[in-house]
């Protein structure tokens, strides 16, 4: 009966500026650096409560309610646990590397070599999985949307497990089952997500991504179409231009798959049965963004950083080096290093965060709204580390 | 003050109820009336708290409640948003806690608990644990195993001090080299020598000499400048022999593997380079414990007695060097037994008939190695 009427139509948008959140990275960027890394939590906590509540869907803003306290508690705790694994890892692979290191003999012994040195590098792959679900779920538990809270089950264990032998798997294919990698991990998610007592649900189906990565492929057969008439025709304009168009659509590629793919999930996730959404990010215009962002942050801060680094530099080498060797010499260097990365990273969210978050979350579509009159509120999660182990591994998203 | 229409979010559902806000008759609370119902009730403006982030160009605040619980900013679920105006500034101007942020029950406790934990912990696992189980661990590797350890380790040091190339730093005139066997010889009559030592110089001015695994040992063309006399050189040169005697090199090599990644782990990723630049350094300047140091020091006396060398040099060597730098300590200098304890240690001992560690031409020849 009510499924005659036509679904409404709500529009997302990000009203932030580039002003804001320059001067707010910039600001809590140095804070950081001050407290020697201490500050870092709230300023993640402030960022995030700045573009949580510059996004709106009409016209209600998000709402982010983590605190740093709880981040710097969650991180202690976080800490303690990955120095001993790690303690542990780094010594038992270290000592079991050693039985490899006298020069192998055959390719058994390089081969054994080489796994142990990636070994190494996967016995951290668990711990990573782990801290992003933890991460995920502890930010949509600090997310509100007109009072009522957002939420992740705890089900950190089985996304973790799953994420390995999808990682397996991918890399068996020479990732040829990419997709069905990131379908099944955004799924595992979005179908443990809630709003209030509303749960979110991924539709759809794994094999539609294989379209998004038709630029790519596309990419990688032109190249090696090119390099291998190359070989045969020895060179030639015609070589050259295919493996420029190789290469070029290749990283087009690149940049194409992630988004439309995230855009075909975002389209086929339904919250409560009723609710829809659509995304339809442009790629050229991110593309566009990214260059001219590039472009902007380049020339900014070669006039407003560059410049004087340089002539420090040049002080440096012209005979002022005898007063500034030595720790003073060093700790001058590292200050000037990280207030740059400080002034980089903020020059970085003003200048293409920013924008991207414009265009992106201004192409989604909110379908069918007033179901959420319905929707109750859900119970306090505790937020548990409070997303520590990604602080510590530094694995979480950018804000 | 005439009634604004704002948006009620009452935190039980999602659902938006229109409300009319103004101050209360006495001033002292907002006043807050349902149009849908009529219900009304007055919120004292010390329970107001923003809720979320204003942003410009949004034309509205929201507002929330002071209320202590489970909450992680102790606040009611239920927001009230309104359009900015008079109201709103009324309310910035006459609410006493707007921007405070409340902490629950017990968090200072918790966080004072989580910092003790944590610090307890790691200096535990990086004191006692990390090098407990590197000298387990250290024991059970073979002398083949440490050799190729000890070649790797000095390639990465090498590289470090060829400013990133693939130079090599070793000197080889060979009138030097012979003098250096010499001098190795003249340690060895000591008869302290177990392990084969393989010494050389490098053709670097920082005035350093340090020990790797597999018996490795580099002098820096930097240190034999700074020396006075060939006393001076078999000195350092028994203390770092004491070290590979002892094993420590080896030990380290565990302990720095088993250290690494918990700096950048503590710091975060904004320190990162930073903890890399030390982590680098550290190689260099590489910190035994005190009691390895002074244990590498009993020996280097025992040492330059069993070969009838001079202790002179020992106390003195290290003197003037400690005067002479005034950073960047080279690793026999760091984590040092005090200078005057060392040179108490050099000069207390018996006296005893002593013959220059190298002749004259000899020591001409060391200096000059590097040509």
């Amino acid at each position: 009966m009510t499924d005659l009427n036509p679904p409404s139509y709500t529009a997302v948008s990000y009203t932030g500026t580039k002003t804001e959140i320059f001067r707010l990275a910039l600001v809590t960027g140095l804070l950081s650096i001050v407290t020697l890394g201490i500050y870092r939590f709230w300023a993640k906590t402030r960022m995030r409560q700045h573009i949580w509540g510059a996004t709106r869907v009409g016209q209600d803003g998000f709402e982010y309610t983590g605190t740093g306290l709880e981040k710097l508690i969650g991180f202690l705790i976080a800490l303690v646990v990955l120095a001993v694994y790690l303690a542990v890892v780094n010594l038992g692979f270290f000592a079991l590397g050693l039985r490899f290191v006298s020069r192998p003999t055959n390719d058994a012994e390089v081969v054994a070599q080489l796994g142990f040195i990636y070994a190494n590098l996967f016995a951290l792959l668990p711990l990573i999985y782990f801290a992003q679900y933890r991460a995920m779920r502890y930010r949509l538990a600090r997310t509100r949307f007109r009072g009522i809270r957002f939420g992740m089950e705890s089900a950190a264990a089985g996304y973790v497990w799953r994420a390995l032998l999808l990682t397996l798997i991918t890399a068996l294919s020479l990732g040829l089952l990419y997709p069905l990698m990131s379908f099944r991990l955004d799924k595992y998610m979005t179908d443990r997500a809630w709003y209030g007592d509303a749960r979110f649900e991924q539709s759809g189906r794994w094999t539609a991504l294989y379209r998004y990565m038709i630029p790519f492929a596309a990419g990688v057969v032109v190249m090696f179409g090119g390099i291998a008439l190359g070989a045969i025709t020895k060179g030639g304009t015609l070589v050259t231009v295919l493996i420029f168009t190789g290469v070029a659509t290749f990283y087009f590629g690149l940049i194409y798959y992630p988004i439309r793919a995230a855009a075909y999930l975002t389209s086929h996730r339904v919250l409560g049965g009723q609710i829809r959404f659509t995304a339809n990010p442009s790629v050229w215009r991110i593309i566009g963004i990214l260059i001219g962002g590039g472009i902007a942050i380049t020339v900014i801060a070669l006039i407003t950083f560059g410049l004087p680094a340089w002539l420090f530099g040049q002080t440096l080498r012209t005979g002022g080096i005898s007063q500034l060797s030595g720790p003073l010499g060093f700790g001058v260097a590292l200050g000037i290093y990280l207030v740059g990365l400080v002034f980089f990273s903020a020059l970085a969210l003003a200048w293409i965060t920013q924008p991207l978050l414009c265009h992106v979350l201004g192409t989604i579509t909110v379908l069918n709204i007033e179901a959420t009159d319905h929707i109750h509120q859900r119970a306090a999660d505790k937020g548990a580390d409070a997303e520590g182990f990604a602080d510590a591994l530094d694995v979480g998203a950018a804000f | 003050m005439e009634p604004v229409e704002g948006s009620y979010f009452d935190g039980q559902t999602a659902r938006r109820h229109p409300a009319l806000a103004e101050p209360s008759p006495d001033g002292t609370a907002l006043r807050l009336t349902l149009v849908e119902t009529g219900d009304r009730f007055d919120l004292p403006l010390a329970s107001l708290r923003r809720g979320g982030e204003q942003v410009a160009g949004s034309g509205q605040i929201s507002l929330a409640f002071h209320a202590p619980g489970e909450d992680e900013q102790q606040r009611d679920p239920a927001r009230l948003v309104l359009p900015l105006g008079e109201l709103t500034d009324w309310i910035t101007a006459h609410a006493p806690a707007l921007h405070r942020r409340d902490v629950p029950r017990r968090t200072w406790i918790r966080l004072a608990k989580a910092g003790a934990f944590a610090t307890v912990a790691l200096c535990a696992l990086i004191f006692v644990i990390i090098p407990g189980l590197s000298r387990i661990l250290a024991d059970m590797v073979t002398p083949e195993q440490e050799a190729d350890i000890g070649r790797r380790v000095l390639g990465q040091i090498e590289y470090v001090l060829a400013h990133g190339t693939d130079k090599d730093l070793t000197c080889r005139s060979k009138a030097g080299q012979k003098a250096l066997e010499h001098l190795r010889d003249r340690l060895a009559e000591s008869g302290m020598v177990t392990t084969p030592i393989e010494l050389r110089v490098w053709d670097h001015s920082m005035i350093n000499a340090f020990a790797a695994p597999g018996g490795q040992v580099v002098l820096l063309r930097g240190f034999l400048e700074a020396a006075d006399s060939p006393d001076e050189v078999a000195a350092v040169l028994a203390h770092e022999i004491g070290h590979v005697e002892a094993g420590d090199p080896l030990r380290e090599a565990f302990r720095t593997a088993g250290s690494a990644g918990i700096l950048s782990l503590v710091f975060g990723d904004l320190t990162g380079g930073a903890a890399a630049a030390l982590v680098a350094d550290s190689v260099l300047s590489s910190t035994y414990s005190r009691s390895a140091e002074e244990q590498a020091d009993v020996f280097a006396l025992a040492m330059l007695r069993a070969a009838a060398i001079s202790p002179k040099g020992f106390a003195e060597f290290f003197e003037r060097v400690s005067r002479l730098e005034g950073a960047g300590l080279p690793e026999f200098m760091s984590s040092h037994p005090e200078t005057a304890t060392r040179r108490a240690r050099a000069t207390e001992a018996q006296p005893y008939d002593a013959n220059p560690a190298l002749d004259a031409g000899d020591w001409a020849a060391l200096r000059a190695i590097c040509g």
